[in-house]
């Protein structure tokens, strides 16, 4: 028993036997796994092997058809999304997701506000959250672009931006879906620099979904991979390079 | 950029720049009645106005604040109304006290209504609000016993001075009006506009950074439903009775047409659409019949050439011709 406890709390993240299907078509097939804090863990497989879904039931924009999310010990499955961000969950999207009309600032400023229950919504105290708004706009290096409509921003800031938003939400877990798809290399090498700066210095647990294999294994310290809905290896990167399956998988998708 | 400039940007709200443009009309409001006091077809057109300025700002807190566009609000209107005549004539309550009711009884009907609708969105959402309003309508037309069928409830009547000088009650009208608009503007301007706004923007990004999505749109319903239940309650204060027509899809329409031809992305749009239909309404029904012609002609111009309203028109024309003279700010 005692045993058992401990082993959960090291855990911030346990997925168990998560099960999702679409009209029938299983997308998530009785997958568990389990994130360390402070880690890096990638989380990768050909197209349709149902990683964002797999994303999108942990931070409760689907619902799963059965099976268990847990979050630092506490059971989070099929709660509304914006319960599961106030636990300490944040997220960024495949395609890019800011609120366009609005400037940077009043993005960030956003979820500065809202990931944290509000005591009087009626009141307006903006100032004080001004000092954090900059700490994160000069993180992900945006301060200078502060005053823009984030629709003008070009597509590498605005996945910034999109990071940016999930980071001011102060989570203990990042999701970052695909956060270099689209990118040149440039850019890539800028957001690869950014997320070992936070794991580094706010010791965030990051789960990232990535098509790019030099930025999976440039970041990662955990490699799942996903195919047809189940997972079929995880491990380090060279322990995941090595594998057989996961070979076969990949090759028989270029081959 | 400085710091200061940071903090300027990030306190500035979205009504704020136009309480200066409101703060005028209201003068002028109480301006006219004061000059037109003893005409009472002015003072009557001048109640009217008060009254559809209310409703149409109820109306657009939720079309331009919160993106849900809602054909139910004539249901609601009817409610506010209802509730205010009855009160009245049949329980003889004194009007402060039906004033007071009618409000909390439609926000609390709003709030039915919105917890059943608020669970499709887009153009499922403006249908079922449709059937509600509908609804509404039917139970008022066939329940004669409590409502009076097409008769209507006849006999609201005020007592004391009030009752006496169209001048008086007319004033206290606007006092009403104005307190409930710059409580609206005050909503807007709050972290709970802030949330209405995201929302409208993005509302799947906003359900992530924490927002209880279905929850505000709720609340902003109930707001909504409340100011127009006071609108509903005006007016028949207004014209001493209430009629089955104030509840009808018709009266739905009216503060649309209002919002979207004043513009819904400010406070004032509404408000100015609210003078303007009033004013087709008594100057062209001088001259035709088919009034509603001209305003269907009006409202479509204004989408297709100035989408944004006759507001956003105005200031683009005003920050042209001041641009050119170096006067960069003006609002």
């Amino acid at each position: 028993m005692g045993l058992k406890r401990r082993h959960e709390a090291e855990n911030i993240l346990e997925i168990r036997k998560l099960r999702k299907t679409f009209d029938g078509v299983v997308a998530v097939n009785n997958v568990s796994l389990r994130l360390q804090p402070g880690t890096v863990t990638a989380l990768i497989g050909p197209n349709g092997a149902g990683k964002t879904t797999l994303f999108n039931v942990i931070t409760g924009h689907l619902k799963a058809d059965s099976g268990q999310v847990v979050f630092k010990g506490e059971d989070i499955t099929n709660l509304a999304p914006h319960e599961i961000c106030r636990r300490g969950i944040a997220r960024s999207f495949q395609i890019v997701n800011v609120f366009p009309r609005l400037s940077v600032s009043e993005n960030v400023l956003a979820a500065t506000l809202f990931h944290k229950k509000i005591g009087n919504p009626f009141t307006r105290n903006y100032g004080s959250e001004t000092g954090y708004v900059t700490e994160v706009l000069e993180t992900v290096g945006l301060f200078s672009q502060a005053d823009l409509a984030a629709a003008k921003l070009s597509y590498g800031d605005r996945k910034v931006l999109d990071i940016a938003i999930a980071l001011a939400c102060g989570p203990e877990l990042l999701l970052l879906d695909e956060p270099t798809a689209g990118l040149g290399p440039e850019e890539s090498r800028r957001i690869i620099e950014l997320i070992r700066n936070l794991q580094k210095k706010q010791r965030l647990t990051l789960f990232l979904v990535e098509h790019d294999m030099d930025v999976v294994f440039a970041l990662s310290e955990r490699i799942i991979v996903m195919h047809e809905g189940m997972v079929i290896a995880y491990g380090r990167p060279e322990e995941v390079r090595k594998n057989e399956r996961v070979r076969q998988v990949y090759l028989g998708e270029e081959g | 950029m400085t710091e200061t400039r940071f903090r300027e940007h990030m306190a500035s709200g979205m009504g704020r720049s136009y309480s200066l443009w409101l703060l005028a009309l209201i003068i002028a409001a109480i301006l006219l009645t004061y000059l037109f006091h003893s005409n009472i077809f002015v003072l009557s057109l001048i109640q009217e106005l008060a009254v559809m300025i209310l409703f149409a700002t109820a109306y657009n807190l939720m079309l331009g604040f919160s993106g849900l566009l809602s054909f139910g609000h004539g249901g609601l209107f009817g409610i506010g109304a209802y509730t205010l005549a009855l009160l009245m004539v049949k329980v003889k309550l004194s009007a402060l006290w039906a004033l007071m009711a009618a409000p909390l009884l439609t926000s609390i009907a709003a709030w039915g209504m919105g917890w059943l609708c608020l669970r499709l969105t887009g153009v499922y959402f403006a249908f079922l609000t449709l059937a509600f309003s509908q609804l509404i309508w039917a139970v008022i037309w066939k329940w004669r016993s409590l409502t009076g069928g097409d008769d209507g409830i006849i006999g609201i009547e005020l007592s004391g001075a009030i009752g006496s000088s169209a001048g008086l009650f007319l004033l206290i009208l606007i006092v009403v009006i104005v307190c409930a608009v710059l409580i609206k503007m005050l909503l807007i301007d709050s972290q709970f506009g802030f949330a209405l706004r995201l929302i409208r923007e993005n509302p799947r990004r906003a359900r992530a950074i924490g927002i209880n999505v279905r929850g505000y749109q709720l609340l902003v319903f109930c707001a909504s439903g409340f100011f127009t239940g006071i609108a509903g309650a005006l007016y028949a204060l207004h014209s001493g009775g209430a009629f089955v027509e104030y509840a009808s899809v018709a009266k739905s329409f009216e503060p649309i047409w209002c919002s979207l031809v004043g513009g819904i992305y400010t406070f004032v749009g509404p408000i100015v659409g609210a003078a303007l239909m009033l004013g087709l309404d008594h100057f062209i029904s001088r001259f035709t019949e088919s009034w509603a012609l001209f305003a269907g002609a009006v409202l479509i111009i204004v989408v297709l050439f100035a989408p944004e309203g006759i507001v956003r028109l105005a200031e683009c024309f005003y920050r042209r011709l001041f641009r050119r003279v170096g006067v960069e700010k003006w609002a």
